[in-house]
């Protein structure tokens, strides 16, 4: 199994558009930096980290004082957002006012999609790619059973994503370094869990948040495998994941508005983060309901590619 | 002699045709068995089953003992195989491409891979991209990667296809070699007929999905019954005469002498006959019956039966 997954790797890294990539996504993350730099630079003073959490203390009161139609699960949030600035007040624990290594860091994160982007180019053209080059056939003939074949081609597409995650993560590191230092205080994350303020480490943090951030990259990539295993057509497969990749949640969240069944929508559960805020999109909906969904989804789309894959007859 | 290949009623239907249909026939060690037929005949869909590419509908094939649907993967361990156009990634270079294969089987050594570059003589240029190559090189990177696990069993889909005259020969001895050195069972397809003549011991022809015939190809080309061409002085008359006297015969007239399909041992005979009528015969040479002809022959009555 190893040695089939180095196979894919080989294939991957032996293509000049993988590098094309892996630059585009180097020089996303040193124009963010620029941007964010430039905007900081221009802000002449930087404001008291006490008034500023103060300030956000009194909007979340007002919130909660104010708006009639609040969920429990959005009340119990911002009460926790408030015990946390409180903790912070009391303890002595600033936050960053200006942009630091790890703020940076986490900023980014939201580059996660331009990641996700290449991690689909890859696994809608991994299986199509053969086809279309004719080589499917010199793979088959292989004493090695389809399934398997199939199964290593997945498996380098995941770590192709872990790569270039990790690729966004490590640079933005570097680059916030450079650019903005280290911030002035400990690296702490400060929670609220089970009505207490709990520190975190920043770094299991910051992890936390990439792999939550990253679960609809993961499943539209899984997508795309299927759509390239199932129709032989890698623009099909990309086409599609890239479209709802930027647009499936936006369009899922209009359904939200007037229908329920859109809780069914992949895009309805791919955000785990909604859980944390308590700001779901549609009433009831819970992280187990969320997380069935997402296995739920992820089985037929596997199912499909495995079963068309190791029943169809070669002929191209 | 071993039995390394053997279909037993194998059969494909798809969308309700029969594309092929109850196919029949055994592959021995040391042996090379020509597959011809007409373009959509079934030949790639045969081959392809052969290969796993493609399920069966009916029937099994079994390779040195194991089942191609049952024991997919013992069975295909002893095959190399080249399906069509030898397809590489071209990205890679031929080395490269051929290492990629020799992970995806047990004990392939680098030795191994340096021995078949050289058996099929691609030397330097191995280490360029596939893209650089010509079609005659990347066939024989194709054969190289057909054996480099040394199967007991090589199916080469027209090997000898964008080969230059001289590459063509090499090919053929190579062929050759395998069948009666190594004791391989070679499955050659080819739409050259002289090229089959040359390389096979045995030729299946194949027509609509059946197999019409298979002939040992010393066999076909001297079956008993050649053409001979005579040259006599009364073409008419001499025509009349033979046909009287022999019945089985068949006798054409071109031109100025008698072109005549019968046996070695009739040839004394039906000279004397001319020569007993006091016709002048001139010339009697036999015409040597290419594959080419048999072929057209034999798929010409199977058009009209059918």
């Amino acid at each position: 199994m190893g040695r089939l997954i180095r196979n894919e790797w080989i294939k991957i890294f032996k293509r000049p558009g993988t590098y094309v990539m892996i630059g585009l996504l180097i020089l996303m993350t040193g124009v963010f930096a620029g941007f964010t730099k430039y905007d900081e630079s221009r802000q002449k003073d930087t404001p008291n980290w006490r008034q500023v959490v103060q300030a956000e203390n009194a909007q979340y009161e007002n919130t909660l004082k104010e708006a009639t139609e609040i969920s429990k699960d959005h009340k119990a949030y911002l009460e926790g957002q408030i015990k946390v600035n409180e903790y912070r007040l009391a303890n002595n624990v600033p936050i960053d006012t200006k942009t630091s290594t790890l703020s940076f860091i986490e900023e980014n994160s939201s580059l996660l999609s331009f990641a996700g982007l290449f991690m689909i180019i890859i696994a809608g053209g991994i299986v199509a790619g053969e086809y279309s080059w004719g080589t499917i056939k010199m793979l088959l003939i292989r004493p090695i059973s389809r399934p398997k074949i199939l199964l290593s081609k997945y498996a380098a597409v995941v770590l192709f994503g872990l790569f270039m995650i990790a690729i966004l993560f490590v640079v933005s590191a570097l680059i916030g370094a450079v650019l903005f230092g280290s911030s002035s205080h400990s690296a702490v994350h400060l929670a609220y869990e089970g009505g207490k303020v709990v520190e975190q480490n920043m770094i299991v943090y910051l992890s936390k948040v990439y792999l939550l951030k990253s679960i609809d990259v993961f499943m539209l990539a899984t997508m795309a495998f299927m759509i390239s295993a199932v129709f032989r057509s890698s623009s099909l497969a990309i086409g599609i994941s890239l479209f709802l990749l930027f647009v499936g949640s936006n369009v899922t969240m209009l359904i939200a508005m007037k229908y329920d069944w859109a809780k069914y929508l992949l895009f309805a559960n791919t955000n785990l983060m909604q859980y944390e805020e308590g700001q779901t999109l549609v009433d009831g909906m819970t992280i187990g309901f969320s997380i069935t969904v997402l296995v739920i989804y992820y089985l037929v789309f596997q199912l499909l590619a495995f079963f068309t894959f190791a029943k169809r007859d070669v002929a191209a | 002699m071993t039995t390394l290949v053997e279909l037993k009623n194998v059969s494909k239907v798809i969308k309700g045709k029969r594309i092929i249909d109850s196919l029949s026939f055994t592959i021995q060690a040391g042996e090379v068995f020509g597959f011809l037929g007409p373009n959509g005949a079934g030949k790639t869909t045969t081959i392809r089953m052969i290969v796993g590419l493609m399920k069966l509908s009916e029937g099994d094939i079994v390779i040195c003992g194991h089942s191609i649907q049952k024991n997919f993967e013992k069975a295909v361990s002893n095959i190399g195989a080249i399906v069509e156009n030898p397809e590489m990634y071209k990205f890679l270079t031929g080395y490269q491409n051929l290492q990629q294969y020799a992970r995806m089987q047990k004990g392939i050594t680098k030795e191994r891979i340096a021995e078949v570059v050289q058996l099929v003589g691609l030397g330097d240029r191995i280490h360029d991209k596939v893209k650089t190559y010509s079609l005659g090189m990347r066939q024989r990177l194709g054969i190289a990667q057909s054996l480099l696990h040394s199967p007991k069993v090589l199916i080469l889909d027209e090997p000898t296809n964008g080969l230059d005259p001289a590459g063509i020969k090499e090919i053929r001895q190579y062929i050759r070699d395998l069948a009666e050195k190594e004791k391989m069972a070679v499955i050659v397809s080819s739409h050259l007929l002289s090229e089959m003549e040359m390389m096979c011991d045995r030729i299946g022809i194949i027509q609509k999905g059946r197999l019409i015939h298979v002939q040992s190809v010393r066999d076909w080309v001297d079956d008993g019954r050649e053409v001979y061409s005579i040259e006599v002085d009364h073409v008419d008359t001499a025509a009349k005469l033979m046909t009287a006297s022999f019945p089985d015969i068949r006798v054409k007239i071109a031109g100025s002498s008698l072109s005549v399909e019968a046996g070695k041992e009739q040839i004394p005979d039906i000279i004397s006959l001319l020569v007993s009528k006091n016709m002048r015969v001139y010339e009697v040479k036999q015409l040597s019956k290419t594959l080419e002809e048999k072929f057209l022959e034999i798929t010409e009555k199977q058009e009209a039966v059918s």
